[in-house]
């Protein structure tokens, strides 16, 4: 009984903000520019809005209220990492914007290849993203399913619930584009800010008097929790410094943040945006603060179940009327940014990969194809998450430092004189390369910093290595003539 | 002369039209007119059209050598600005070596945790002053 309440909440919930995606957007013709990048037209607040919506994610959701239940001040990262983004965000969006309107740039891989003048490394730097991209979604969807797992009190147990809404969402883009995304962000953001209060102030409150409570109990039951292990320990003050800097970097470098700043009107609403969405942040507190009350209140969740920590918290505690509303808006919170991903890689793929090997039939039909390759990346992830899920965990470092990696070849574009593509695209291979490798043999650390950072560190090494021996081969050359 | 890549027109148009004006200029009797030619950048006016065509011969990484910054007004960030924002950057990231205790305790959150919240809520603070130093 108490699963039906919740689900007909759910069901409440994200049929009525697709509407409202539907009525906002209204009767936008759609071209590529409107479909992928709204028609470089956000103001400030869709802006913020649709980076709000791609940074606090499901993820940042679940994970963050699991990471301070499980292993308590590393999950401070998170409050870490988002400011770090926005600085960089600050600084090179809106010269990106700038070229991106200019050369009327659609994707990530358009930047590559028009401003290191090589196709194929448009096709190299479309090919990593799709790939990064579908694990990321892959995140989104186990997102949903933890969700809807709770909110069916058991009842769940296949795919089934997740793949409707996940149909849902693929529909919903299909037709309104990145436009309907930032819209229903307004649905999600009302919806999570209410469930995030109601899990990291009314909770504390109920249970512990006070928020600040909650922590003098957490002191004398974890002394150890509140602070981060000393140096090159697993998870200590290296790991995390390292950590922030590469998530700082990476999260603006995902081919689908890179779409959102295309789509701003002028550079000053990015500026505005970076400037504003660090107030927003500070709602992750709460989410932290709800994991702490986890931990003293549902004690003994091992493994990938910590990530339900709160959920399960709210699930006993409290009437299904409650969790059906905060299941709605964690499902809003993964499916928000899963649009914006699907809609990303589809561009991707529509622009960069098929465009790559036949460009009259990707211009001609760019719509159409960008429309079609959307609902084969969304069924793609949802199959190969259905049938390998526990591989896929094992490979979402790779993504995560993965993204990171297009870093070099932005900011390097910048510079007076820019490297060439090759030593970009080698850079990126053989960053990426380094990163499979930790990956297969299960080293997410060396010597206490992260793997992602080493492999931006390599990175970069790589790219000004063989452009410094190509600018001496170059002038010897010269100087021989 | 071979069109390498158009990439932009004076009227907003999209690439398959800009690609079929240039189909008709180069199979039209009568040459298009050319109006004025500058920086790998060319404009034409083509008999029949009512707008004028801008084709851009160069790719866009030579354009940028040539035209970057000089053709739209945009902010140009100065030192100020960069060491305005960097502040912020390194105090969440590296400082957090020196920030890693749980006292002084505030409002029962421990110092780590009240020590980003601070640096959250003055980033854009630094950020609004970066901002304003490139505007002077």
């Amino acid at each position: 009984m108490s699963s039906l309440v919740a689900f007909s909440i759910v069901a409440a919930i994200l049929l009525g903000s697709i509407a409202f995606g539907f009525l906002a957007v209204g009767k936008i013709k759609m071209s590529p520019q409107e479909l992928v990048i709204g028609n470089r037209s956000f103001g400030t607040i869709l802006l913020c809005l649709l980076f709000a919506g791609e940074t606090i994610t499901s993820f940042t959701f679940l994970g963050a209220a699991g990471w301070a239940y499980a292993k308590g001040a590393p999950a401070f990262y998170i409050l870490g990492y988002l400011p770090l983004a926005l600085i960089v965000l600050f600084l090179f969006g809106p010269p990106l914007w700038r070229r991106a309107r200019k050369f009327n740039f659609l994707t990530n891989a358009d930047y590559f290849a028009s401003i290191y003048d090589s196709r194929s490394l448009g096709l190299l730097v479309a090919v990593c993203g799709v790939f990064f991209l579908v694990l990321y979604l892959t995140v989104q969807l186990t997102g949903i399913q933890i969700l809807l797992g709770i909110a069916g009190y058991g009842s769940v147990k296949d795919v089934s619930a997740g793949a409707i809404a996940f149909f849902l969402i693929v529909v919903f883009v299909f037709l309104s584009g990145l436009r309907g995304v930032a819209w229903v962000s307004v649905v999600k953001d009302v919806l999570v800010l209410g469930a995030i209060f109601f899990a990291g102030v009314v909770i504390p409150i109920h249970f512990f008097g006070s928020p600040l409570h909650l922590f003098t109990k957490l002191r004398e039951a974890h002394p150890d929790w509140l602070t981060l292990r000393s140096g090159t320990m697993p998870n200590g003050t290296v790991w995390f410094v390292s950590t922030v800097l590469v998530n700082g970097v990476g999260t603006i470098t995902w081919p689908h943040a890179v779409a959102a700043i295309y789509s701003a009107k002028d550079e000053a609403s990015i500026r505005r945006n970076a400037m504003l969405l660090p107030f927003y942040q500070l709602i992750l507190v709460l989410v932290l603060l709800a994991g702490f009350s986890a931990l003293l209140l549902a004690p003994g969740l091992k493994g990938d179940d910590a990530d339900q920590s709160f959920m399960r918290v709210v699930q006993t505690n409290y009437s299904a009327w409650v969790v059906g509303a905060i299941t709605g808006a964690g499902c809003l919170a993964a499916l928000v940014p899963g649009s914006a991903m699907i809609l990303a890689a589809g561009s991707l793929i529509a622009k960069n990969i098929v465009g790559t090997f036949s460009q009259s039939f990707a211009e001609q039909n760019q719509t159409a194809l960008t429309r079609i390759s959307i609902v084969v990346v969304a069924m793609f992830a949802f199959v190969s998450w259905a049938i390998a899920r526990t591989t896929l965990v094992g490979m979402l470092l790779i993504a995560a430092n993965g993204a990171a990696q297009f870093f070099p070849g932005i900011l390097l574009s910048f510079s007076s004189r820019r490297p060439s593509a090759l030593s970009i695209g080698i850079g990126l291979v053989v960053s990426l390369l380094f990163l499979c490798w930790t990956a297969a043999v299960k080293l997410p650390l060396i010597s206490g910093v992260n793997v992602g950072l080493l492999a931006l560190v390599l990175n970069f090494a790589v790219v000004g290595l063989i452009a410094l021996a190509s600018w001496n081969f170059e002038r010897a050359m010269n100087e021989r003539e | 002369m071979i069109v390498e890549k158009a990439l932009s027109c004076s009227i907003a148009q999209s690439g398959q039209r800009l690609r079929q004006l240039e189909h008709e200029s180069t199979c039209l009797e009568d040459p298009a007119i050319q109006l004025f030619n500058f920086a790998g950048h060319t404009e034409y006016w083509l008999p029949g059209q009512s707008e004028q065509i801008v084709i851009r011969r160069n790719s866009a990484s030579q354009n940028l050598m040539n035209r970057d910054n000089s053709s739209q007004p945009g902010k140009r960030l100065g030192f100020a600005a960069y060491l305005l924002a960097g502040i912020p950057f390194f105090a969440v990231s590296f400082g957090v070596f020196f920030a890693n205790r749980d006292e002084p305790v505030l409002f029962g959150f421990p110092f780590l945790l009240s020590y980003l919240i601070f640096w959250i809520c003055a980033t854009p603070l630094f950020l609004w002053l970066a901002d304003r130093s490139a505007r002077q």
